[in-house]
């Protein structure tokens, strides 16, 4: 079977339904994980970053 | 902290300053001389300086030298501070002076005519492999300071520009792929819906992690730094990153929208636009919030002017662009000069402002001393501002008229104006509009220009070089580390995951690629090997020998920059583009299987040219190449004198047929072993048609022949019997 056999055995929709899937749960992932307050002070402490550097 | 030292290299952020400053006013100047050939034709001067060869100097001049060198001179600057490193200087040097040989290639080459005909693409292969061979150079320099680095975090706006190194990479080489066929020309690998797909892909990409992602970078280091305050959340800057990232590389079908490509491809493309506005909504709220109990610097400093109102544009162009992209609102928009205000509105706000900000808070430091005047600056920033408004505001009426008037039926079901001039005819006091908004633009840069000018003259005589305590090197300091390991573990708590992932750039690295290149594999995949994507039809035959060398001059013109060829399934378009009072068939995916480039067009200053082979006679087209205005008066379209004069290079035209059938193109076996000799008969049959229409003798070997002959083959295959079906 070659790999355009498959392909065209599948739906676009279906390759957008499964790469939309993918993508919530990523995007969700981070947002879970940066979401919370106790990473506060590593974020402030991230930010400070460009006003640590020399001039 | 150890007792090393660094000195940064800021003789490398000089040179890419100015380069900056000079390839901007190159590049703008340029394009408000396209602005006005627009208004007055007459500004078409020779062979070389038409708009068809002058808009891709100007795109490819702002873009890729005005943009490039900006996003240059941002990167250098900002991650030796933030990485502790210094680049490698011969490599930075090489970085430099190669990608300003790639612009002057692109400054003689596009005015010559060799062009690939795809937008923002157009350099020719030997200069695509140059770019290919620096943009290596810029990423090992890059990839070597954070390797050296002596700060473990990577600041986001480190990941922005790993992002934007990594994917201009893929792009500019999936998009790039060609068969040469002589020094200075090629075929894409890649023909009608498959080509232009890629094309978009690449050209949206160029729209993000060109004119975005870097300047994103550029604003999460930069602003922080000119406000004295840290960016408002760094929890919403990486929320920004990755949505930005992950949601970015789908959009591209957009541009296509109601064309021959899959319409399944072209809602993905919309729907992931839409998606699109949050992320960028987030970074822009981010980058105003920042602000926050600073406004008051604003009033008082050109810098915080230019970044505030540059930040606003990012905000209003991430709007519109998911508006456009919604089909019924693209129905109207696209192919008119909306989209000119759209993109001006993100290259001349978002990208110009966050630019100039930048150089004006670099410029006292690089220099080592105050800025000439901050007087001239705060009215560099005003001139602009009215500039920008002036060019947004008429390109939108001009859009939204010309949109309306292309659909626009009468009371008795005829089109309102059947004949395209009226629509061109009627958008000439907002072309007068958008002149004078870009001259006080670029009058804004010019001061700008002589203020830096000022400042680097009183510049000391010599440079101090400072020397900058450091800790050791994060590499160093990992094996020391994986000694002490049991011992650090007890004594430091757990570190964050995605805080480990920014501590190792080689696997961010590994895990941005795989985003880009996994959203792109869902696109790319079925486009190119769904079958169904594009029908094949019985009657599409490749072009002539001689219709392709007449193609290749069509490209080489720049003809695609104004005209489209591309009907879409509107009414008023198949009724437009019909003939003989029968309504057009619209493009179909079929029609364009030996289109290697595709020439499907993004803007109609010019009518569509999909049907307009038999449309009129040899002796019309003629007439209209030599002067436009002789024939339809009111036109816009640059004479074309030389295309009457120049010879037609027969001895290229074999090596264009074997590159096409290199290419899967079926020519016959008369054409592959004498392409020039039945390009020969085939010119002297459209010569004698001219001359038994009363026009000149002795055309045969002219140019303008094989141009003609390309006219009269557009559209002509669908019509034969069974081709519609």
């Amino acid at each position: 079977m070659k790999l355009s056999d498959l392909v065209s055995a599948m739906s676009p929709t279906q390759f957008t339904e499964i790469a939309l899937v993918l993508f919530l749960a990523v995007f969700v992932a981070v947002a879970i994980r940066h979401g919370g307050k106790k990473r506060a002070a590593e974020h402030a402490a991230c930010a400070a970053l460009p006003l640590e550097d020399d001039q | 902290m150890s007792n090393e030292s660094l000195r940064y290299d800021d003789a490398i952020v000089r040179k890419f300053v100015t380069a900056t400053i000079v390839w901007g006013a190159v590049g703008m100047l340029v394009g408000l001389w396209c602005a006005l050939q627009l208004a007055l034709p007459a500004l078409n001067i020779g062979e070389y300086f038409t708009f068809g060869r002058l808009r891709p100097l100007h795109t490819n001049a702002v873009i890729f030298a005005f943009a490039g060198n900006a996003i240059f001179a941002a990167v250098y600057y900002s991650s030796q501070r933030l990485l502790k490193a210094r680049p490698i200087d011969w490599l930075s040097k090489f970085h430099f002076w190669g990608w300003q040989l790639i612009i002057l290639a692109a400054a003689i080459t596009l005015p010559l005519g060799f062009t690939q005909g795809k937008e923002y693409a157009e350099l020719e292969w030997p200069i695509d492999l140059a770019i290919a061979v620096v943009w290596v150079g810029f990423a090992v320099n890059f990839f070597a300071m954070v390797r050296n680095r002596r700060e473990k975090h990577l600041y986001v706006a480190l990941w922005f520009y790993i992002a934007s190194i990594v994917t201009i990479a893929i792009l500019h080489i999936f998009n790039n792929l060609v068969v040469p066929a002589g020094l200075f020309k090629s075929y894409s690998l890649y023909a009608g819906v498959q080509d232009a797909f890629m094309q978009w892909w690449y050209g949206h990409n160029a729209v993000a992690f060109v004119l975005t992602t870097p300047f994103l970078g550029l604003m999460y280091y930069f602003l922080p730094k000119a406000a004295e305050k840290p960016v408002f959340s760094y929890r919403l800057s990486i929320l920004h990153f990755w949505s930005l990232v992950f949601i970015y590389i789908w959009a591209g079908p957009h541009h296509l929208h109601y064309t021959a490509l899959p319409q399944w491809a072209s809602t993905l493309g919309m729907i992931f636009s839409v998606m699109l506005w949050m992320p960028s909504w987030g970074g822009m709220i981010n980058g105003l919030l920042t602000l926050r109990g600073a406004w008051n610097k604003v009033a008082e400093e050109p810098v915080l002017k230019f970044f505030v109102v540059g930040i606003t544009f990012y905000g209003m162009s991430t709007f519109e662009g998911p508006m456009l992209s919604v089909k019924s609102v693209n129905a109207l928009s696209h192919y008119t000069d909306w989209n000119i205000a759209h993109v001006h509105g993100g290259a001349l706000g978002w990208v110009g402002f966050m630019t100039f900000g930048m150089i004006y808070w670099l410029v006292p430091r690089l220099f080592q001393t105050k800025l000439y005047s901050k007087k001239l600056a705060t009215t560099h920033f005003w001139i602009a501002t009215i500039g920008i408004v002036l060019y947004i505001v008429s390109m939108w009426a001009s859009g939204i008229t010309q949109g309306l008037m292309w659909r626009a039926f009468d009371e008795t079901g005829r089109l309102q104006y059947p004949d395209f001039l009226e629509t061109v005819t009627r958008l000439m006091p907002m072309y007068w509009v958008r002149a004078l908004g870009g001259s006080l633009y670029i009058t804004g840069v010019l001061l700008g220009a002589y203020n830096i000018y000022k400042t680097w003259k009183s510049r000391p005589a010599t440079y101090t070089e400072v020397d900058h305590p450091v800790p050791p090197m994060i590499r160093a300091a990992k094996i020391e580390a994986k000694e002490k390991r049991a011992l650090e573990r007890q004594a430091e708590p757990p570190v964050h995951w995605h805080r480990a992932w920014e501590g190792a750039p080689a696997l961010f690295t590994v895990l941005t690629v795989t985003a880009v290149l996994v959203a792109s594999a869902f696109e790319v995949i079925p486009t190119f090997l769904i079958g169904d994507n594009v029908p094949r039809i019985k009657t599409v035959k490749p072009y002539t020998p001689l219709e392709l060398y007449g193609r290749d001059i069509y490209l080489s013109e720049g003809c695609y920059n104004c005209h489209s060829q591309m009907v879409r399934p509107f009414l008023d378009e198949t009724v437009r583009y019909g003939q003989g009072g029968e309504p057009a068939e619209y493009s179909k995916p079929g029609e364009f299987v030996y289109d290697h480039p595709f020439q499907w067009g993004s803007k109609r200053t010019g009518p569509d040219l999909a049907r307009e082979g038999g449309r009129r006679d040899e002796l019309w087209h003629l007439r209209h190449f030599e002067n436009p205005r002789s024939t339809s008066p009111g036109s816009v379209m640059p004479s074309y004198p030389h295309l009457l004069e120049n010879d037609i290079a027969w001895s290229d035209i074999q090596s264009r047929v074997d590159a096409m059938a290199m290419l899967n193109v079926p020519y016959d076996a008369v054409s592959l072993a004498s392409a020039d000799r039945v390009a020969r008969t085939q010119a002297e049959a459209v010569a004698a048609k001219l001359v038994k229409a009363g026009g000149p003798k002795g055309m045969e070997d002219k140019d303008v022949i094989a141009l003609i002959a390309y006219m009269q083959r557009l559209g002509m295959d669908i019509r034969l019997q069974g081709g519609t079906k």
